[in-house]
């Protein structure tokens, strides 16, 4: 008995502490995050609201999927029914990623080069092949909206 | 007696050359300064103050649940350490926030936990922890300068096949000085 109302009161305690740091440190986290995925969009789009980007006729999608190591977050700028640009701007896979992605600028080749002309990268198969999937997936989900920037999603 | 388990900590039990615990994030993280000082940093924070909170609440703890209780402040902290490393060191963050979330196995901090912090009073748990973690933290500077300087003329050295002969070269030389100076270097030989 003793232990199980040992463990529950620290569990609880943890879960205050947990709470607290997290209620602090929240506006801080998001703040950099936007700021690093402007960062990583660099040089494709200067601005995160879909709004202002749909008047430039950019249809900016964001989606999570499973990578290798975990959700990665891949946002896709689609301009005129093709693809302007990708860029994951989140990931837990194996640390050196981003090298395998600006390695022969791979993730460039989107926006220059038809969809289906793109292989994934070996050494990084699956992840590679993840972004590949997302950035289908992303074009459906542009074709359903009517070609239209829509705020259904 | 605080001295004592000070320069223990620092040198005859040194956790990473003495008793080589810890030397997952030890290995992988130290490929330069900036990265070794920010894991030394935030698995000094874990490990002091998990030391702190379990040896002050060792006597309530029941015998057969300490392991989770153990695993549950640790996991805590480290939680903690992250949230702020991601508030506050954004860029640290995005290059070792793995390995600081993997604090939470470190057996360095879990071995410290259940061989003293569980059993000695607040104080002493205190200094024995504040010694490893210098110990830890020195050996991980260590590595990380050795390896940072070796760059420009090998390469290898900050790749993980470089960390490997680096720490094996680095603890080669520390026994050898250990040995020079007559000392019983124990521990070395637990691989």
């Amino acid at each position: 008995m003793k232990s199980v109302l040992t463990l529950t009161l620290l569990c609880v305690a943890s879960a205050c502490v947990l709470t607290l740091a997290h209620e602090h440190t929240k506006s801080f986290v998001q703040a950099n995050i936007k700021k690093q995925k402007l960062q990583r969009l660099e040089g494709l789009v200067d601005e995160l609201d879909r709004e202002l980007l749909c008047e430039q006729g950019i249809d900016l999608i964001e989606l999570n999927r499973p990578g290798y190591g975990g959700e990665m977050t891949v946002m896709i700028a689609i301009q005129e029914g093709s693809v302007l640009g990708v860029r994951v701007v989140a990931h837990s896979e194996t640390p050196g990623f981003d090298e395998v992605l600006e390695l022969h600028d791979w993730i460039g080749r989107f926006g220059t080069e038809e969809l289906g002309d793109i292989d994934a990268v070996t050494r990084a198969t699956v992840t590679t092949n993840a972004v590949l999937r997302t950035v289908a997936d992303a074009m459906r989900l542009h074709e359903s909206g009517g070609g239209e920037c829509t705020d259904k999603r | 007696m605080y001295r004592q388990a000070l320069i223990d900590g620092l040198w005859r039990r040194n956790v990473a050359s003495a008793q080589l615990l810890g030397l997952c994030p030890l290995l992988a993280v130290s490929y330069n300064l900036r990265n070794a000082i920010g894991l030394s940093v935030a698995s000094s924070f874990v490990l002091v103050g998990s030391s702190l909170a379990i040896s002050s609440i060792r006597k309530l703890i029941p015998n057969n649940v300490r392991l989770p209780c153990f695993v549950l402040v640790i996991a805590t902290l480290t939680t903690v350490t992250t949230m702020y490393m991601q508030a506050f060191a954004y860029d640290l963050y995005v290059q070792i926030a793995l390995f600081v979330q993997i604090i939470v196995t470190n057996c360095m901090i879990l071995g410290h936990i259940e061989s003293v912090a569980s059993k000695t009073p607040v104080g002493e748990s205190l200094v024995t922890a504040i010694g490893t973690a210098l110990g830890f933290s020195s050996a991980l500077l260590l590595l990380g300068g050795i390896r940072q300087a070796l760059e420009p003329v090998i390469p290898l050295a900050t790749h993980p096949a470089g960390a490997f002969l680096v720490a094996g070269l680095t603890l080669a030389g520390l026994n050898f000085v250990s040995d020079l100076a007559g000392r019983t270097h124990k521990g070395a030989s637990g691989l």
